[in-house]
């Protein structure tokens, strides 16, 4: 066991005017999580310490937080992988704070549903199942595993300037059905993300696949869909 | 789908202006004959490289204003204001450049 | 920032300073330049240019436009599906000629020869 400090920004709305840090020394293994950290200062520390956990094992993606500057699931960050010292705990960046280290992630969820996240097929079901060859499952494999975490958007540049845009996770999420072989809305798709506020204000800045936990290439995902459209629309013009 | 020409042709024009900077940079800054010895021979002895070289330096620079335009000014109207204000700059700029 | 920085958002921040100071080079440079009136203005404007401080804002100028072409470059090769394992060694190559070209750049710039 040794000394750790995390320092942790916090914010009670009926309380504070404005966020607070506050500093907490606890005795950890350095091969626990973050997460054990805020279990261990909620039970013994202080009770009113907030945040979101569920499942705690890297799936779920409802503990992302702002770790020393890097946004990442406290879950899935080990004590001995982050510097010595202070370990510093912020919520999210560009998500609105509800309480300490819990934001607002309604507005996020409200542009992965812009994304379209479902599959549109008004072909008749076969007996059993839509059926996908291991080949055509393969192209869309890494955006399966995204958790809708938060952590892409809130380290985009753009997505804290810009309100509207749609961010990485939500384009990722177009990426994940537009190559996906048993979807037909390609059109609609394509018209949902080729906007002001879509595609065009992804400037392949980098950081979400610095950050994204599942270590999904998104903007590698982006640039395809930006190819795409650039096809399809020269396409047409060709064809008329 | 809205957008894909006009962020294609920011790439385009992009390219086009590393070459059109080369040698616009050569011209004006090494050619034998003194510092802005080549300037007006070579202005118009090329007219449609000069015109194509304009107008991509341009588009280049006034869409990329207009992105971040896009990007951080929140209030609609504010937003269009800007548009237009950068539209008719660009507009003025190459009428006045092409109609010589 | 409210992040940390990385490569990537290191090489866009070049990238957006270097485009917005460009466009207004750009929009002045067109400018001043249409408004040349006969060989009179033309030599003024040739005179004005032997001023030391105008070649050491050429020789800016020259380092901006040159990280913002090679940084354009590495922008435009991404996109066009170079794997995102070359985004920073592409950015370093990128920095290297930018550092190169301002070096050679100048010292023409500033007097010597190449």
């Amino acid at each position: 066991m040794e000394q750790y400090i995390l320092k942790i920004k916090r914010f009670d709305p009926e309380k504070d005017r404005k966020p607070r840090w506050e500093k907490f020394r606890i005795e950890m293994e350095f091969t626990d999580r973050v997460l054990d950290g805020f279990i261990k200062i909620k039970d013994a520390i202080d009770g009113s310490l907030t945040f979101r956990r569920s499942c705690a094992h890297g799936i779920c993606g409802s503990c992302a937080v702002k770790i020393n500057g890097k946004s990442g699931l406290a879950c899935q960050t080990i004590i001995k992988d982050v510097p010595p010292g202070e370990i510093v705990i912020e919520p999210l960046p560009a998500f609105p704070v509800i309480k300490d280290l819990v934001v607002d992630i309604e507005p996020f969820f409200g542009k992965n549903r812009e994304a379209m996240p479902y599959l549109i097929n008004n072909e008749p079901p076969p007996e059993l199942e839509r059926l996908q060859s291991p080949e055509e499952q393969e192209k869309i494999l890494q955006s399966i595993t995204c958790i809708m975490c938060g952590c892409c958007a809130s380290s985009c540049p753009s997505y804290w300037a810009d309100k509207e845009y749609m961010g990485p996770s939500a384009l990722l999420k177009a990426y994940r059905f537009i190559m996906d072989s048993r979807d037909r809305a390609l059109e609609e798709r394509m018209n949902s993300i080729a906007k002001p506020h879509g595609l065009w204000r992804c400037h392949s800045i980098y950081n979400c696949v610095e950050v994204c936990p599942k270590e999904i290439d998104i903007t590698s995902h982006i640039a395809k869909l930006k190819r795409l459209a650039v096809k399809k629309k020269l396409s047409g013009f060709f064809k008329g | 789908m809205k957008g894909i020409l006009t962020w294609l042709f920011q790439r385009i024009a992009g390219v086009i202006l590393i070459s059109g900077l080369a040698a616009h940079f050569t011209v004006m800054h090494f050619s034998g004959s003194g510092r802005l010895g080549g300037f007006s021979a070579e202005l118009v002895s090329t007219p449609c490289f000069n015109a194509v070289f304009l107008a991509s330096a341009i588009y280049h620079g006034f869409y990329g204003l207009w992105g971040i335009a896009v990007e951080y000014i929140q209030s609609k109207n504010l937003l269009k204001t800007v548009q237009a204000l950068l539209f008719s700059i660009s507009a003025l700029l190459l009428t006045a450049w092409l109609a010589a | 920032m409210r992040h940390k920085l990385y490569t990537g958002s290191f090489a866009w921040i070049i990238q957006r300073v270097s485009g917005v100071l460009l466009a207004l080079f750009l929009t002045l440079h067109l400018y001043f330049m249409k408004n040349i009136n006969g060989p009179l203005g033309y030599q003024s404007i040739a005179g004005m240019m032997k001023n030391p401080l105008i070649k050491f804002g050429e020789t800016i100028l020259l380092m901006v436009a040159a990280a913002h072409t090679l940084n354009g470059i590495r922008i435009v090769l991404l996109e066009a599906g170079a794997p995102t394992r070359f985004q920073k060694p592409l950015f370093y190559l990128a920095a290297l000629g930018i550092v190169v070209l301002s070096i050679t750049g100048a010292y023409s710039l500033l007097g010597g020869r190449i």
